[in-house]
């Protein structure tokens, strides 16, 4: 279990983290929220990369007080790269040798079978698209069997293929450890995480499950033909332009006004606006 | 292991380092390999001269050396961040120290290599010219450990700290910077504007000399290539400052992480401290154009101090005996009690160098007595009866070394009080003028140095003197001695041809022209050092200022100009 309380983060003059409390177990979070929220800085802060004001306790323990060699996390961050000259076989065994894991008893090929790069072991990284090296990054993560596992923006550049195998294998984590990804992309959380944290300006905006989340927007979702545009009262957030059956332009939006038009069934994304826009 | 190979492969396993890599050592050691090569084959009899040259040869490397590493570590530390791995790697067990200490590794595998690859060329060199002596090995093996390993373990932390700090475009910057301030084209610069503007930049420049001195110059066979504590505090003050920079950086949560701020703090520390020490006032040998150094210093001194009225004031009293205690270390320390004929003086004027600070004078009574400086003349006021005054000095001369390397402190130079006023430089011709009593005197040294002496005096014990004489002579280094016939030879054993019975033939006419008697006295050769005159002749010895290879040159012209 991971509990955080009171965590602040600053840089200079903006405050990233702002008084962020909240408990991990072992189920697998999906982390929301806009640029800028703090997302990124609040991961960097559980894998022990940066200095904060509060507490982060792993078991009990404050993870600033505790050495690299005595947490057993996987991380793929934001930004990854690898080692161009060496081939994926040996990265991974490069991890292992950080990790402190024995080459050896490490499964690396049934790693690499994992993410679907079992024909590329003996190929150098330099050969691989982003997205093999992405999945390589991934693969990296789940080395040791780590009870803490951050994904920071993981489906970046992988194609729907790719992202289907990242969603199985996360999935496949489930009840094994603590799992955080934070994305962008809200169909990637809806589909695999068990809760979902929004944030917003370094702050906890709220979490539940999918269903919760959706019940946020709940008959205030709305679905008009564009050329109605000019007949919402109020306030509102466009969502989405969509096209219905025949080709006509649609407008999704959401708002807290009664609108003489019929409500939707909320998703998880509108529901994520809602949070975020305060409606 | 295999995390060397990985962390090796992940570097040159990029095509363009490794070519980069592998052309840097074939130019720099094809080229030291061909020199030596050549100088091989000079037939030992013929002239052993060569070793020296092959030593600075493989020294000389060091610049190069130190530059391309500032590159190579650069790179190799920067690879994790550019290959965009720091932030990961920092999450895992062993932490990104691990990646760095690996990266050190590879490093400091090439480092040993060179390193031993260099002791193994002058070992062999010198073996074949037959002058390996223990001596010698262990100054191959300083050279080797300061110019090589020092040199280039400061250079990766240069390029270690340059990684952590900065973008690319900036580092490579820097490295052009500090490849500018410390090569001989800005030592070039500065000596330019102190000669053509009267700019003197020469002490800002001091902490950039981390290369081995007097690269320009014919080597000092007697001293061999300077290896001095203060080239080492030079170094370790960088290496240091570097290393406490680096570890400032990599501290995680300083406020809790009291041991490694402790030691950051411990490592500027240390830095400050070789600061200190590189700073002490000490004997150096640097025959650059600096003001300070072994080449000009005295002309300018006394160029700015002398008025050209100077005249020699004879003495009053004579001086009939010394007895003398030297400590070397990185100064002469002197204790010198000299004996008069003369005990009711009021004042009595000495002269001694001056780079040597007078500390105390004491009579025979250990009462104190006044005295004052005034440049080299040293006068003692006396308000009672004494046969003798015990005077305590330090200091050095920026010619006439005396250090941790060698001793050469030649008969003609004053580096112990003698009577009267003495004009101690001529400085129309750039040159101390030789003093020799006309007296004979008795010599009692005892000399605090933990190499071998070499005097004029006969020993009594290791480093201990006694004797009469006109005139004193120590000698310390890469010195041999040796007796031909009943004329005794001291001599550095780098320098001249393997066959030792030419060296009475080679000065036999110098000798002869100032119709010397050499049977039963000793030739001591000292390094030559700017002097003007071949020798300088006392009672019981003379000093030659060049070695037995320019006497015979001397020797052979005034031969043909008769």
């Amino acid at each position: 279990m991971i509990t955080i309380s009171n965590l602040t983060k600053s840089f200079k003059k903006t405050l990233a983290v702002n008084h962020f409390s909240f408990e991990f177990d072992n189920k697998i979070y999906g982390l929301l929220g806009p640029n800028g929220a703090g997302k990124t800085t609040l991961l960097r802060c559980l894998a022990g990369l940066y200095d904060y004001t509060g507490s982060i306790k792993e078991n009990g323990k404050e993870i600033s007080a505790l050495k690299e060699q005595e947490r057993n996390i996987g991380y793929l961050p934001q930004k990854f790269g690898m080692f161009g000259q060496l081939t994926v076989k040996e990265m991974l065994q490069y991890f292992c040798l950080q990790k402190g894991i024995s080459v050896k008893s490490a499964d690396i090929e049934a790693c690499i079978k994992s993410v679907g790069l079992e024909d590329k072991t003996n190929k150098k990284i330099s050969t691989l698209s982003g997205g093999m090296v992405r999945r390589l990054g991934i693969a990296q993560a789940l080395l040791g069997k780590p009870s803490l596992i951050i994904f920071d923006e993981p489906t970046a550049g992988l194609d729907p293929e790719e992202r289907i195998r990242f969603k199985n294998i996360v999935k496949s984590l489930h009840g094994k450890c603590t799992v955080i990804l934070s994305t962008h992309i809200v169909s990637d959380i809806a589909s695999v995480c068990d809760e979902t944290i929004i944030m917003n300006d370094g702050k906890l905006i709220c979490c539940g499950t999918s269903e919760e989340i959706s019940q946020k927007a709940k008959n205030k979702v709305y679905l008009i033909p564009e050329e109605k545009q000019n007949l919402i009262k109020g306030k509102y957030y466009i969502i989405q332009n969509t096209s219905d059956e025949t080709g006509k332009s649609q407008l999704r939006f959401v708002s807290q006004e009664n609108q003489n038009f019929d409500t939707v069934e909320a998703t998880v994304e509108d529901g994520y606006i809602c949070s975020i826009k305060n409606i | 292991m295999k995390k060397l190979y990985l962390e090796a492969k992940a570097f040159f396993g990029n095509k363009g380092f490794l070519l980069i890599t592998v052309a840097f050592f074939g130019i720099i050691f094809g080229n030291l390999l061909k020199t030596t090569y050549t100088l091989l084959q000079i037939p030992v009899e013929e002239n052993r001269e060569a070793y020296m040259l092959i030593l600075s040869e493989s020294q000389k490397i060091s610049y190069f050396l130190f530059i391309f590493f500032i590159f190579i570590s650069y790179e190799l530390f920067y690879l994790s961040h550019k290959s965009n791995l720091n932030e990961t790697l920092k999450t895992t067990k062993k932490g990104i120290r691990n990646t760095y200490f690996y990266q050190y590794l590879i490093i400091f595998i090439i480092t040993a290599i060179i390193t031993v690859s260099l002791l193994a060329l002058n070992i062999y060199s010198a073996s074949h010219f037959k002058v390996l002596t223990t001596e010698l090995l262990v100054h191959i093996i300083l050279n080797c450990l300061l110019n090589i390993t020092l040199v280039i373990t400061l250079a990766s932390s240069f390029g270690f700290l340059l990684s952590l700090f900065s973008k690319k475009v900036f580092a490579y910057i820097s490295i052009v910077f500090i490849a500018f301030f410390s090569s001989e084209i800005f030592k070039d610069i500065v000596s330019t504007l102190l000669e053509g503007f009267g700019l003197d930049l020469y002490h800002l420049t001091d902490l950039f000399v981390i290369f081995p001195p007097n690269m320009k110059s014919v080597p000092i066979y007697a001293f061999g290539l300077s290896v001095l504590p203060y080239r080492w505090n030079a170094v370790l003050f960088w290496l240091f400052l570097c290393l406490g920079f680096i570890n400032l950086k990599l501290i995680r949560n300083r406020k809790k992480n009291i041991s490694k701020t402790v030691s950051t703090i411990l490592l500027f520390a240390f830095a400050v401290v070789n600061l200190c020490f590189y700073y002490t006032p000490q004997s150096k040998v640097i025959r650059d154009n600096s003001p300070y150094q072994t080449n000009f210093a005295d002309f300018i001194y006394y160029s700015a101090t002398y008025t050209g009225d100077e005249i020699n004031q004879k003495a009053d009293f004579n001086i009939t005996g010394y007895e003398m205690d030297l400590k070397i270390r990185n100064t002469l320390s002197a204790d010198v009690t000299v004996t008069i004929d003369k005990s009711d003086n009021e004042k009595y004027i000495f002269t001694l160098y001056h780079g040597y600070e007078v500390k105390s004078v004491t009579d025979e009574n250990g009462n104190s007595m006044a005295f004052t400086r005034d440049n080299d003349v040293l006068t003692v006021e006396s308000d009672s009866h004494t046969n003798s005054m015990r005077i305590t000095y330090s200091g050095y001369s920026p010619r006439y070394y005396s250090n941790l390397q060698g001793i050469c402190l030649p008969a003609g130079f004053v580096f112990y009080p003698v009577e009267g006023s003495v004009v101690l430089y001529d400085t129309e011709n750039q040159d101390f003028i030789p003093y020799i009593s006309e007296n004979l005197i008795n010599f009692d040294v005892n000399i605090d140095y933990y190499k071998n002496c070499f005097s004029n005096l006969k020993g009594t014990d290791t480093n201990s003197f006694e004797g009469k004489s006109n005139s004193l002579s120590i000698v310390s280094g890469l010195y041999k001695e040796m007796v031909v016939e009943d004329t005794r030879f001291v001599y550095p054993y780098l320098s001249g041809s393997n066959n030792e019975k030419n060296f009475r033939e080679l000065i036999i006419n110098e000798i002869n022209q100032k119709k010397y008697n050499i049977n039963g006295k000793s030739v001591i050769i000292t390094p030559n050092l700017n002097q003007s005159n071949i020798c300088v002749f006392a009672e019981d010895h003379i000093v030659a200022h060049k070695t037995p290879w320019g006497l015979a040159e001397e020797a052979n012209g005034n031969a043909k100009e008769e």
